[in-house]
């Protein structure tokens, strides 16, 4: 089970097919490495789950580096809606085989015979923020001086 | 570099090795020294272990569990996929301890939890019977994603006394015979119909493992023991599709012609042979039968015609990590046995060879049971620079990786 719990919503729009997902690692040299990651939702116990597809991958590198040297990840998820979320993360457990794995792999197998599966990747999300414009922008601007291009104060000419 | 200085008066610890070594993951570090100083489980750790899912029963080359008496779990899997070879360890001075606290199975050593566990799972195969009423777990036995296959259950080096000092494979299989009724010979339609029934589990398996004792024969060397991997592969390859299909043998140093015969006729993917010591003066007191038939340096050259037939990145060579260092007649220092080590490994590097490691374990059975493996640091030095070569020579070792095999902690650092 999570230690941290993910709201009903967010669980849901993460476990919806019309949601856009990444996943940001980190590469050996510090440099960020974002993938799509259509294929991340969340189980019964509130963690992320990410089937990665290959074994030599760098996405799948940097997942082992990440739980080899405790190094945060971040999901983003934006939702057909329109609002968008960042959630950091830490690796859990990289899932080789058993249950879990046999589940998914079937899974993909059903879908595509010529499918590849290396890893089922459990999550711990830790922390969630909102990056929607309309709530980042109240969330960092308020108690600041405005930014504010001075022709959008300007006295409009008539006619 | 003097990184034994301080371990030579008082080994690293294991929280100190994973101070140290920042850049090697602390699972790695973990598993080697669960397996140097071996593990055993609280019973709340034990109510855990259910006969109906985890693997409590297995009949290997080199040890057996479940025969008879009480289940343990096989062996460990930590949460980055590692596995621990854990094995009996009955004798083990200074365990680690699994136990069962707040809902979670863990490794705890002297109170102090360290990671998370989990038990080896039972494949499906594991309780059924070969058409012959052979029970499947005594036929092979899995790792996660291996089947392991022992076709040959004695190694005849032990004939006149010249087996391998660190080895207990001749004083197990007359224990096992005595005790369990183990058999010599394993029958190959017994092999096909486990491995026929094993990959009926979609997603469980990735490989298949054969090993044997040496087979030494009258006549031309190693011929009988080749006849026997040529038998059982051929039965095995019959429930594949392909001409070859994902395997390793794991078996002596063969001629050009026997690996050539053997690549012909079965379907085999890759060819391991152990060398066991890289240097040849302990190799000759350590394992004294192979340093006369066929002698060091022609295990060395057998290894590298091997990547002729089979391929760069399809020939390896274990070693019992550690063993050189074993009293009298080892390296005097741990600095010493590593620098000679890795001298070696790079010269077989060099050629397309890879080497890997397993921990040494002075195990019952075997000449050197009282001795002392060396420091955890050791180890840690000793997977380091395995890895580091096989980078140089740009070596991949996908054949006896992390999920491949599951032994080696230098190929778990091959991961990225």
């Amino acid at each position: 089970m999570s230690k941290y719990t993910l709201a009903a919503e967010i669980r849901e729009l993460l476990n919806r097919a019309d949601s856009v997902k990444t996943l940001a690692l980190l590469a050996e040299d510090g440099s960020p490495y974002v993938i799509f990651a259509p294929g991340l939702h969340v189980d019964d116990d509130g963690r992320l789950v990410y089937p990665e597809a290959f074994e030599h991958s760098q996405a799948n590198a940097h997942l082992v580096r990440s739980i080899w040297f405790d190094q945060p990840i971040t999901a983003a998820l934006l939702a057909a809606d329109g609002r968008s979320f960042q959630i950091f993360c830490k690796p859990y457990k990289a899932v080789i085989s058993g249950p879990v794995y046999e589940h998914y792999y079937r899974q993909k197998q059903q879908r595509n015979e010529n499918f590849s599966l290396s890893t089922i990747w459990l999550i711990d999300p830790l922390s969630i923020t909102e990056t929607s414009d309309a709530v980042r922008g109240v969330e960092s601007e308020s108690d600041r001086m405005p930014l504010l291009h001075l022709d959008r104060i300007a006295v409009k000419a008539v006619g | 570099m003097h990184a034994l200085s301080e371990s030579s008066l008082r080994p690293l610890s294991y929280r100190e090795v994973v101070a140290k070594y920042p850049e090697v993951p602390h699972f790695i570090i973990l598993k080697i020294d669960v397996q140097r100083r071996g593990v055993t489980y609280t019973e709340a750790a034990l109510t855990q272990a259910d006969p109906a899912r985890h693997m409590l029963q297995a009949r290997s080359i080199f040890h057996s569990i479940g025969e008879k008496e009480s289940l343990v779990p096989i062996s460990l899997l930590l949460r980055d996929g590692t596995s621990i070879l854990s094995g009996p360890r009955p004798n083990a001075i200074d365990p680690y301890v699994v136990d069962f606290i707040d809902g979670r199975l863990v490794l705890t050593d002297h109170g102090e939890v360290l990671e998370e566990v989990e038990y080896w799972l039972k494949p499906d195969f594991h309780d059924r019977f070969t058409s012959s009423g052979k029970p499947m777990w005594q036929v092979a036995t899995p790792r996660p994603q291996r089947i392991d296959i022992n076709p040959y259950a004695y190694c005849h080096y032990w004939d006149d006394g010249k087996g391998c000092k660190y080895c207990n494979i001749a004083a197990h299989y007359n224990k096992e015979r005595r005790l369990n009724n183990k058999p010599l010979r394993l029958d190959p339609r017994d092999a096909y119909e486990t491995v026929r029934e094993a990959i009926r589990q979609p997603g469980r398996f990735l490989t298949v493992g054969l090993t044997c004792g040496s087979i030494l024969g009258e006549g031309e060397l190693f011929a009988e023991e080749v006849d026997i991997y040529i038998e059982t592969l051929q039965a095995i390859g019959e429930n594949f599709t392909t001409r070859r299909f994902p395997s390793q043998l794991v078996a002596s140093a063969f001629s050009l012609e026997q690996l050539q015969r053997i690549h012909e006729q079965t379907g085999l993917l890759t060819y391991t042979s152990d060398i066991e010591v890289l240097d040849e003066e302990k190799f000759n007191w350590i394992c004294p039968g192979k340093a006369v038939r066929p002698g060091y340096r022609e295990w060395k050259r057998r290894l590298v015609d091997a990547v002729g037939i089979f391929g760069r990145g399809y020939v390896n060579t274990g070693i019992v990590g550690g063993v050189e260092t074993a009293r009298p007649h080892g390296f005097a220092t741990e600095e010493d046995g590593l620098r000679a080590t890795l001298e070696e490994a790079e010269d077989l590097a060099s050629k397309g060879v890879s080497t890997v490691y397993c921990v040494w374990v002075p195990i019952t059975g075997s000449v050197f049971h009282k001795q002392q493996a060396p420091s955890l640091e050791y180890f840690v030095r000793l997977a380091k620079g395995l890895d580091s070569i096989r980078r140089y020579y740009g070596l991949l070792v996908d054949m006896d990786n992390y999920r491949i095999c599951g032994n080696h902690p230098d190929t778990d650092l091959s991961r990225i």
